[in-house]
């Protein structure tokens, strides 16, 4: 009977054995997910074979460097705990020149700009411009844009700004100036700045949540990290808490990446919630300055370009898996520190990047 | 037009190419419809549909639409064309014209299929008015733009099995869908059995589990073809309980089913192929607008290239309306010989079995089939072709020298009788579950407190899942770690995870089992895909890839196999007598040790192969007899080891029509000292990693399938054994050792013992 069960074993670990096998055979050509169109230049998701040497060499140093050492002293920070179980804190400030837009030179920019109106294109503008139409109020007046214009009045005094939004990228696409500059009618403490690590590009667990928020002029982090895959549902629990009915988020790539990416773990955990706020993704308006200029625009690369700051010790997205495995195996939480520092340099990058482009656009 | 019927028959009769040759001739009268009554009342715009189609609903549709309304589970097995879409497409439209939000998802095994019920749908949507149904496919080819738009929208999604196992991780973007999910039409669903349905089994549990999750419990629709255990198949396949619905009450018109033995007196001098020719130009010639299935393409291009030469000889006109058509053809080249093929202007077609179901080519008046298709179902689905409405048709089968072929010309009556046909599916394959078990995790944390209604509670399995990082315990349930997505690594066509990749010109065109690789894609081997001959030119047994490139020839290849049997452990023994029945656990070891080469029946060659053992675990059923027989045989004078060879011949070419596979799913094994039985021996074998149920479903059916078995090989008129009854094409050992009489015999012995 013994030995029976023991070849039942053998069996279902060869079984295991072979799905494992195959699993690590395909992520080699995983395919990226379709709708994100930016994604062929944004993700280098195919680790190259020096970058692999070199992550390994890394994942060595760090396994030696924080051996017998606390997550505690390696990063240091608070176990917390909510209804869906505990996760790890680690909270940050930095200073950050958070200067916005003043909103009435918005509002006259908006007003100035007549393709915002149906039926009028560039040379229309143009015409209109020397005919004395200079806002879209003037064209209140006009006989033909009469009604048109007032449709466009009536959302903008409506103070729905996601209604304007919607309406300026219809018009004038996603990574138009005017798109993002309405960021300036929001109140600076509202923004809440999202970057996530995950273990793959879909249906596996986030391992680590960053956020960032101004508050008293500071740039706050604030890190959910997961010390094991069971404390997943807790760290989404706790980054819901910051998500109020007036948040607007801030990402890059989060539209594609990020925040299908997080609703669909809370979907997974049966954890019903609204993400469906005013939601600033940076890529396309980074990709509007600097593409052409820069190699490419990954959060690194203008950092590294415009911010002239370098990182050491990064480790490419497509190891973070490898990397949480071994911590996972081994308990020492080395691997992982870059990683958690990786994500505080994306979101102070990313808030960088919206202040500085407050400053380009204005 | 009956009266023209009547007469080429007769004419048939009284030729001298063709009397001779006429085993039997079935007449299925004509039948009156019966039209059934509603007891429910229909609303406005389906009322306006059936009142502009003139549509009288038939009591068996009556009936489909009783059950459904009732929230019941329906199964309709009736034969095609008797109105079985219409009859669940009504009760379906009824609840979308009551609830608006109500979704439904049709699931079909082909594209042909999706686009034929795509616009039957459309067109109802048209003739009713006042509805939206917004139907529209989802699969492979839909354009990432339009998925988001179909997936809130649409109100009837058609798309297929391999789809949905895609679909289901992604199920956060199909809430709306999921949440108003209230019917899953299974049309065609006799093709989800073996591997395949075994594999979709668990993708409508994880479909049913995701349903759940959002707050629906869907009803379900199978449609099928006839089979012997519909219920029984469809509580299989959805977990659910069903109602039957079988009797047909469409009418049909008088048809001739003519079963044709080129191998009536035991020897030919035509081949089969060249009896179906004259057959093709007799039935044209008369007038008759004729389809002519045959098993290879090649076959159907000659079939029509020579009946074209006759013609031309003949300075007959005729020639020109005669055409093939196949897989392969040109989208727009086939589009032409389905309209002229329906609007008369092409007089007879020979075709692959590509002119399947759900390509449009009207009524025939004659549908000839070259060779037995291997299923009752598929030779029933062929024949539905011939008969317009309710005018008098002809179907002729040309027999083959297979055992199966031959056995129905000898024994109509078996093949017009009760469907004997089980459709299997397998819900203890580890291989299976273990796949499944890993994409559901993926899907939602896995709980089997919660999940045991829709999933086996294999802990054991996620045990050792977990070992490998694949998945993990948490307090939420079992959760999802692997490196990349888990329906990427289960393939719904191949039991194990190591798949073979078939890549022709660079261009992968399909995978196979390690198994199915080392016996149909061997160096040399003529690979069928598609309808179209390729040549296996590399098989890689270390990276798993298979070389072929395309060829075209006129011979087909057969590998011959000898494999030794080990037995791991027994699940079941009844002993009758001094005969031994036992189901057990077996670990086989399969050499292929080399291959023939056949041209038009005839072998004219053989090659040697060097390939690695197969070595697989897997389900046996095995006979084992006492020492005495063989030792009374042998004072007879019969070949006792050659008795028991022929017996596993036997027993192995009428299995498939109990137990529906192919021929090549299963293996056999004959000794007259098996080490660890210490008994003569038979076994047969699921030729499958881990079994697919097809072993332990023929020991239910053992007497019967002994039966068939008994009378094919004592009717046979041969001597000492042939083709038609006891050879094996793929026996390694050539046939030989082999006796006729010990295997009547035994065969006899054994069904004495089954019958008490």
């Amino acid at each position: 009977m013994r030995k029976e069960k023991k070849e039942q074993k053998d069996r279902l670990d060869r079984i295991g054995a072979k799905l494992r096998e195959r699993l690590y055979r395909i992520r080699g050509d995983e395919i990226l997910p379709k709708e994100n169109k930016w994604a062929s230049d944004f993700y280098h998701y195919r680790t190259d074979q020096d970058d692999f040497s070199r992550a390994r060499k890394l994942k060595i140093d760090l396994l030696e460097k924080y051996r017998n050492c606390t997550i505690q002293e390696a990063v240091p920070g608070k176990n917390i705990q909510n209804e869906k179980g505990e996760c790890y804190l680690i909270e940050k400030q930095t200073d950050i020149n958070s200067e916005m837009v003043n909103p009435l030179n918005v509002n006259e920019k908006i007003l100035s700009h007549l393709r915002l109106v149906w039926g009028i294109g560039f040379s229309i503008e143009s015409c209109l411009k020397k005919r004395g139409y200079h806002t879209i109020n003037d064209l209140q007046d006009h006989p033909r844009f009469k009604k048109h214009s007032s449709d466009f009045l009536k959302i903008f005094q409506s103070g729905r700004k996601e209604d304007l939004l919607k309406w300026i990228s219809r018009w004038l696409g996603r990574s138009h100036p005017l798109m993002f500059l309405t960021s300036g009618f929001f109140n600076k403490e509202n923004f809440l700045f999202v970057d996530i690590e995950t273990l793959g590009l879909f249906s596996r667990p986030v391992i680590l949540i960053g956020l960032a928020f101004i508050k008293n002029s500071k740039f706050n982090i604030i890190q959910y990290f997961i010390r094991d895959i069971q404390e997943e549902p807790s760290a989404l629990k706790a980054f819901l808490s910051h998500v109020k009915n007036d948040t607007i988020l801030v990402t890059y790539n989060g539209r594609a990446f990020d925040i299908p990416y997080i609703k669909e773990r809370l979907t997974y955990y049966g954890i019903r919630a609204e993400l469906g706020y005013v939601h600033y993704d940076m890529l396309p308006f980074s990709r509007r300055i600097w593409k052409g200029r820069f190699p490419d625009c990954s959060l690194t690369t203008i950092e590294k370009f415009y911010f002239k700051t370098i990182r050491t010790d990064d480790v490419p997205s497509g190891m973070v898996p490898d990397f949480y495995d071994t911590y996972l195996r081994t308990g020492n939480i080395g691997p992982l520190v870059p990683i958690i520092q990786h994500n505080s340099f994306d979101l102070f990058t990313l808030g960088r990047i919206f202040f500085t482009l407050h400053k380009i656009w204005q | 037009m009956a009266i023209i019927i009547q007469d080429i028959i007769n004419q048939l009769e009284r030729n001298i190419l063709f009397k001779d040759n006429l085993e039997h001739i079935e007449i299925i009268d004509k039948k009156e419809a019966d039209f059934g009554n509603l007891k429910i009342k229909l609303s406005p715009p389906v009322l306006e549909y059936l009142s502009r189609k003139k549509i009288k609903l038939y009591r068996h549709q009556c009936q489909v639409i009783h059950y459904l309304t009732e929230g019941r589970n329906v199964i309709i097995t009736t034969p095609t064309a008797s109105g079985k879409t219409l009859a669940f497409n009504i009760p379906v439209f009824e609840a979308m014209i009551s609830d608006h939000e109500t979704r439904a998802l049709y699931l079909y095994p082909t594209k042909a299929l999706s686009q034929d019920q795509l616009k039957v749908i459309k067109d109802f949507e048209r003739t009713a008015g006042s509805i939206s149904l917004t139907p529209r496919i989802y699969d492979g080819d839909t354009s990432p733009s339009q998925r988001p738009v179909i997936r809130e929208t649409s109100r009837i999604i058609i798309s297929n099995p391999y789809e949905l196992h895609q679909i289901l991780p992604f199920h956060s973007k199909w809430q709306k869908f999921f949440k108003n999910l209230k019917f899953i039409v299974l049309d065609e669903a006799h093709r989800y059995r073996g591997v395949f349905g075994s594999h979709i089994a668990y993708v409508i549990r994880r479909l049913l589990r995701i349903a759940q999750f959002y707050g629906s419990t869907p009803q379900f629709i199978l449609s099928t073809a006839t089979l012997a255990n519909p219920l029984e198949f469809a509580e299989k396949l959805t977990g659910c309980g069903f109602n039957l619905v079988n009797e047909d009450s469409s009418p049909h018109g008088k048809k001739y089913f003519i079963f044709y033995n080129p191998y009536s007196d035991g020897t030919q001098n035509l081949s089969s192929h060249q009896h179906t020719k004259n057959l093709f130009l007799f039935f044209i010639k008369q007038g008759l607008q004729t389809l002519c299935f045959t098993v290879s393409r090649k076959m159907a291009e000659l079939v029509s290239f020579w009946a074209r030469q006759d013609l031309k000889r003949m300075n007959n006109a005729l020639s020109e309306m005669i055409m093939s058509y196949r897989a392969g053809y040109l989208p727009l080249e086939r589009r032409k010989i389905e309209n002229d093929l329906k609007h008369g202007l092409l007089k007879g077609v020979a075709t692959t079995n590509a002119l399947e179901l759900g390509i449009d080519i009207g009524s025939l008046d004659c549908v000839i089939i070259s060779g037995y298709p291997g299923t009752v179902i598929s030779t029933w689905q062929q024949a539905g072709r011939a008969g317009r409405g309710i005018e008098e048709s002809i179907v002729v089968m040309v027999a083959f020298q297979n055992p199966l072929d031959q056995y129905f010309m000898k024994h109509p009556g078996t093949f017009f009788d009760k469907s004997c046909e089980h459709a299997v599916i397998d819900l203890d394959n580890e291989h299976i579950v273990s796949g499944h078990l890993l994409c559901a995790t993926s899907e939602l944390p896995l709980i089997f407190d919660k999940d045991q209604r829709y999933l086996p509670s294999r802990v054991d399995i996620m045990e050792e899942m977990q070992k490998h990082s694949l998945v993990q315990k948490t307090p939420h349930g079992w959760v999802y770690k692997g490196v990349s997505r888990a329906t990427e690594v289960v393939s719904l066509e191949n039991i194990s995870s190591e798949v073979f990749k078939i890549i022709c010109e660079k261009k992968l065109i399909g995978t196979l089992d390690r198994e199915q690789a080392i016996r149909e894609t061997y160096p040399g081997a003529i690979f069928l895909h598609g309808g179209q001959t390729y040549l296996v030119e590399e098989l890689d047994l270390k990276s798993c890839h298979v070389h072929i490139s395309q060829k075209e020839v006129d011979y087909y290849t057969q590998s011959l196999e000898v494999a030794d049997i080990k037995i791991l452990k027994e699940l079941d023994r009844q002993r009758k007598q001094k005969i031994d029945i036992v189901l057990g656990e077996v670990e086989v070891k399969e050499h292929h040790t080399g291959y023939k080469i056949i041209k038009y029946d005839k072998i004219i060659g053989t090659q040697k192969l060097d390939l690695p053992a197969l070595r697989f675990q897997t389900i046996a059923l095995y006979i084992t007899f006492p020492h005495e027989s063989g030792e009374k045989m042998r004072i007879d004078g019969i070949d006792f080891a050659g008795s028991l060879h022929g017996m596993e011949h036997a027993l192995i070419s009428v299995f498939p029509f109990h137990v529906m596979c192919d021929r090549w799913d299963i293996g056999g094994v004959s000794t007259v000292l098996h080490p660890q039985t210490a008994k003569p021996s038979v076994f047969i074998y699921d030729g499958f990693e881990g079994g697919i149920g097809l072993a332990e479903k023929a020991i239910d059916l053992l007497q019967p399938i002994t039966q068939m078995a008994f009378d094919l090989v004592k009717d046979c008129p041969c001597e000492e054994g042939c083709p038609s009854c006891i050879y094996s094409p793929k026996c390694g050992n050539e046939n030989k050792p082999m006796d006729k009489k010990g295997t009547i015999f035994l065969l006899g012995e054994l069904l004495d013992i089954l019958k008490k």
